[in-house]
């Protein structure tokens, strides 16, 4: 009876846990050129909804545009204007990302410069193909990706000196309120002492002189 | 749980931090330096919980322990919560300073309400009616605690009922497991060691005679 209740207990709770809360929020951003590419997700793995709405904005609070999450929590965005840019994620429920690119990391295409601007060099042999900054940039972006995701979600994690600190820490608070919770009681004892000693002195003082001639009436 | 920095407007953040250090001086004012090391315990406890979680199904949970923590300190929870609130947002990034005190708020006013709500019924003659009491302690201050964080987002300018939905349904897991927990816990603390519930030695003597 009790193991079937059990059974039945865990079986809903099971059915039921789909994975809609967790930690901590996190995410990065990076820039390829102009074009902005980020993620968003939590530090348990899963990643944001698809279709969530994300804001893009300036240091100042302007807006700059808004693109949605797509796939694997994955977002993009061209940027316009070599200025800082903070890209704003809410994903309900009081998790918030905020993540800021810098404005260095942006470099906008070249106005004049051809669209696609190659820089295909003359001392180059025609034999290897031109490749654009962007699509070594992108090439390099790729490959460093996993690295990025996996630093991120180190960063997060949360390890195991860090919570025996925390225990050392509240361990160590209450030392202090016991100390000082000893010192008052100490503190008080002494004083409560000190009167007797003087009450006491006063009596026999009192006492000695009891018989002389002033104090007779 | 813990609300993150920059989800919530000034006012809110502001009326928070002054409701818990209210909290935090009558709490204070009501400790007895004999049980320091408890309220230190239980701290702890509540710092370390959020860092286990438990696989289940395919997301995993982690205790509060708010309910238990409520039923042992009373307002004593308001100081020990926030020591520990504070050190979680140090070590793990949970939360965040400026929603300090409205964490401590809606974690620990929940605790400090099931004190007062569940305190007799846990006292209870029978094992079954105390072990019920605790359970429902112990998950009721994690609904309390889901409404009031729902209730700061609403605040906020997040929609409340939208808001109030999700976290709960999402904490439902959690509210079982805690009750549970709870009621277990204090179930073990009654035989064991009844001053944990500060459970006077009359009750004791009444109870096992």
């Amino acid at each position: 009876m009790v193991n079937r209740f059990i059974y039945c207990f865990c079986a809903f709770i099971i059915s039921i846990s789909s994975g809609a809360y967790a930690h901590n929020v996190i995410g990065g951003v990076y820039a390829i050129g102009n074009q902005v590419e980020g993620e968003v997700g939590f530090s348990n793995g899963d990643m944001a909804k698809a279709g969530t709405l994300v804001q893009v904005e300036n240091g100042n609070g302007e807006r700059l545009g808004e693109t949605q999450i797509g796939d694997d929590g994955m977002f993009f965005f061209t940027a316009s204007k070599a200025e800082d840019h903070y890209f704003v994620v809410d994903m309900s429920s009081g998790h918030i990302a905020r993540l800021h690119l810098p404005a260095d990391e942006i470099t906008l295409p070249e106005q004049t410069g051809s669209a696609g601007s190659v820089v295909s060099r003359v001392d180059i042999p025609s034999a290897t193909p031109a490749l654009t900054a962007q699509q070594i940039e992108q090439a390099v972006a790729r490959q460093i990706k996993p690295l990025r995701q996996e630093l991120a979600a180190y960063q997060a994690k949360a390890n195991l000196q860090n919570v025996l600190g925390g225990i050392g820490y509240i361990f160590g608070i209450c030392g202090l309120g016991i100390w000082w919770q000893n010192r008052q009681q100490k503190k008080a004892h002494m004083t409560n002492s000190h009167f007797q000693i003087t009450t006491s002195h006063l009596k026999n003082t009192i006492k000695e002189h009891s018989g002389d001639e002033c104090l007779k009436p | 749980m813990h609300i993150v920095d920059g989800a919530l407007s000034g006012p809110v953040l502001i009326s928070g931090a002054v409701l818990a250090v209210l909290g935090v001086g009558i709490g204070l004012k009501k400790l007895d330096a004999e049980r320091l090391p408890q309220v230190g315990v239980l701290s702890a406890a509540f710092f370390v919980a959020s860092y286990i979680h438990l696989p289940l199904g395919f997301s995993s949970v982690h205790l509060i322990l708010n309910g238990l923590i409520g039923l042992a300190l009373g307002w004593v929870a308001f100081p020990a919560l926030l020591i520990a609130l504070l050190l979680q947002a140090v070590f793990f990034g949970f939360g965040g300073f400026s929603v300090l005190g409205v964490n401590t708020l809606n974690i620990a006013l929940p605790a400090v309400l099931v004190f007062y709500l569940c305190r007799r019924g846990i006292t209870a003659y029978s094992d079954r009616t105390a072990a019920i009491w605790g359970g429902i302690g112990g998950g009721g201050s994690v609904a309390l605690t889901t409404v009031m964080v729902a209730g700061s987002l609403a605040l906020s300018g997040q929609a409340f009922w939208a808001a109030a939905q999700i976290t709960l349904i999402a904490h439902i897991p959690v509210i079982l497991v805690e009750a549970f927990v709870t009621g277990s816990a204090v179930l073990l603390l009654r035989k064991v060691k009844p001053e944990f519930l500060q459970l006077s030695e009359t009750w004791q003597e009444q109870r096992y005679g």
